[in-house]
């Protein structure tokens, strides 16, 4: 299993990465695109939509499974991934690169302290 | 990510595993819960699978659907005494779909049977309702007339798709060419007495084979080796979907009359009494003004079992079942609606808050590719 040691983790299989200006960029793991199958439908928030800790920023769809996009930390959506929501395909082919979903400004500093190290989750997904 | 698999039944405290549960291991299968069962939901995807049975040939284990054996003097008067069909007509060699009904007329099973002789039946059921069928026929059963629920030792394949015929008959000694849809009889597979029989629940040509759990695993390796592809309850159901065929749960309920699940056509008032006939027709003194109905989504979002629908602002419905179509390429849906509502109507599905347009449109969605009936002769 591919899990980027440059990353955050949840346990319910979302990735988040800091970025150089201070964004923050979630997607779904190797782990989780597995779970759901070919993804066919993925549905993200607006830009400028606010988002609540632990709460709801979207579905991704297989054909037989939906899953409910969930982010650990509050924020306002700065971007989201078109490529993505035109292409749900790219969730599976590139989870961790072009399958990004949304960037984030958080609403306060990232407390990482919550969330798993790439060596953590991948003891979690072994 | 939480991930909520869909149309797979409710979960039962214990999982049983059918004689293909390693098969499904060594093949990448995907087990899920199903009905009390440990199935796959897929093994290499579910769009590969559905058009793997479009183009040519898939695989089903489907045994953990119940099978009762029913015979004895009288055994065809008693089953026709209890279903809703009129079996009384249905010839030794052929199959009949039928519905088992509750106490107060409500659909609890639908069932095949199978005539294998004049006093001897095979009858499927839905794996969630095996209990409740089980104890309404032995409530019902005559003395002259012997049940036994095949558990201890059943298996059933579905080879399905217009490549089955081809690869089933390598390993069965009657010429199954000569089956007509619906067709049904005691054959060898694999040196072994069986039950083959023409269909299946895919709107494709297809066979179902119920033998015994130790022949099970060399026939599904046997298929397998002749290019049938591996399918799970995931691209079964797109299928049925696709071929606008009912599943207990979502378009059959006891609370829904057939009627309103779209298949009045087993209901045979004139053949005489049947189990539930009198409250049934209590019942549909006030008829009900809705049935099942397809929908074709017009944008991207896939409708899913419960999402409500709206005609010009106002609620009228909701979803049943709902997929993506590998075959179409669309998502398609069916739903309980107002039978008024026309053909073309564009209606809305609310899914997670949002809006979404749809149409009305005629079933099935994809044309049935089975076998015509038996000739008249």
């Amino acid at each position: 299993m591919n899990t980027p040691t440059d990353l955050f983790y949840t346990e319910s299989d979302e990735w988040l990465r800091r970025e150089d200006d201070g964004l923050v960029t979630l997607g779904i793991t190797d782990y989780a695109q597995g779970e759901l199958g070919e993804i066919v439908y993925l549905e993200l928030p607006e830009v400028g939509t606010s988002i609540v800790a632990g709460g709801s920023f979207g579905v991704a769809e297989s054909v037989k499974a939906v899953g409910e996009l969930h982010s650990p930390i509050a924020g306002e959506v700065v971007a989201a991934n078109t490529d993505a929501t035109e292409n749900p395909g790219v969730v599976n082919e590139s989870p961790f690169e072009n399958g990004w979903m949304i960037r984030l400004k958080p609403s306060e500093e990232l407390d990482t302290s919550s969330l798993m190290s790439a060596e953590q989750y991948a003891a979690l997904r072994a | 990510m939480t991930t909520e698999i869909l149309n797979v039944e409710p979960p039962k405290p214990t999982h049983q595993r059918t004689s293909l549960f390693e098969a499904h291991q060594q093949c990448g299968g995907k087990i899920v819960p199903f009905a009390g069962w440990e199935l796959p939901v897929q093994y290499a995807g579910v769009k590969i699978e559905t058009l793997a049975v479009r183009e040519n040939c898939g695989l089903f284990d489907v045994g953990h659907m119940g099978q009762f054996d029913v015979w004895g003097e009288g055994a065809t008067a008693f089953l026709n005494s209890v279903v809703t069909a009129d079996w009384s007509k249905t010839r030794v060699g052929r199959a009949s779909y039928g519905l088992l009904l509750t106490e107060t007329g409500g659909v609890l099973d639908d069932v095949m049977g199978y005539r294998l002789e004049e006093e001897r039946w095979l009858v499927v059921v839905n794996a969630s309702r095996v209990e409740n069928d089980e104890a309404l026929l032995r409530s019902l059963l005559p003395s002259s007339v012997s049940f036994r629920n095949r558990l201890e030792n059943q298996a059933m394949i579905a080879v399905q798709g217009l490549g089955a015929e081809a690869i089933l008959q390598s390993f069965c000694n009657a010429d199954l060419s000569s089956f007509a849809f619906r067709d049904v009889r005691e054959v060898e597979v694999m040196g072994e007495t069986c039950i083959v029989a023409r269909g299946g629940y895919t709107g494709c040509d297809g066979f179902e084979w119920m033998g015994s759990a130790q022949v099970a695993p060399a026939l599904w390796s046997a298929l397998l080796e002749k290019g049938a592809v591996p399918c799970g309850l995931g691209a079964r159901d797109v299928l049925r979907l696709e071929a606008g065929l009912p599943l207990y749960g979502h378009e059959l309920r006891e609370n829904l009359t057939p009627y309103e699940s779209g298949v009045a056509f087993a209901v045979k008032f004139d053949k005489g009494d049947f189990h539930g006939r009198d409250e049934l027709l209590k019942g549909l003194q006030n008829p009900s003004e809705q049935t099942i109905r397809g929908v074709q989504m017009l944008g991207r979002g896939i409708a899913r079992d419960g999402y409500a629908v709206s005609y010009g602002g106002k609620r009228v419905g909701e979803i049943t079942s709902g997929t993506p179509s590998p075959t179409l390429d669309k998502n398609i849906a069916l739903a309980l609606l107002p039978t008024e509502l026309a053909l073309g109507s564009e209606i809305e599905v609310h899914i997670r808050g949002a809006v979404h347009p749809a149409q009305v449109v005629s079933l099935p969605f994809v044309p049935r590719s089975t076998k015509p009936a038996q000739k008249i002769s």
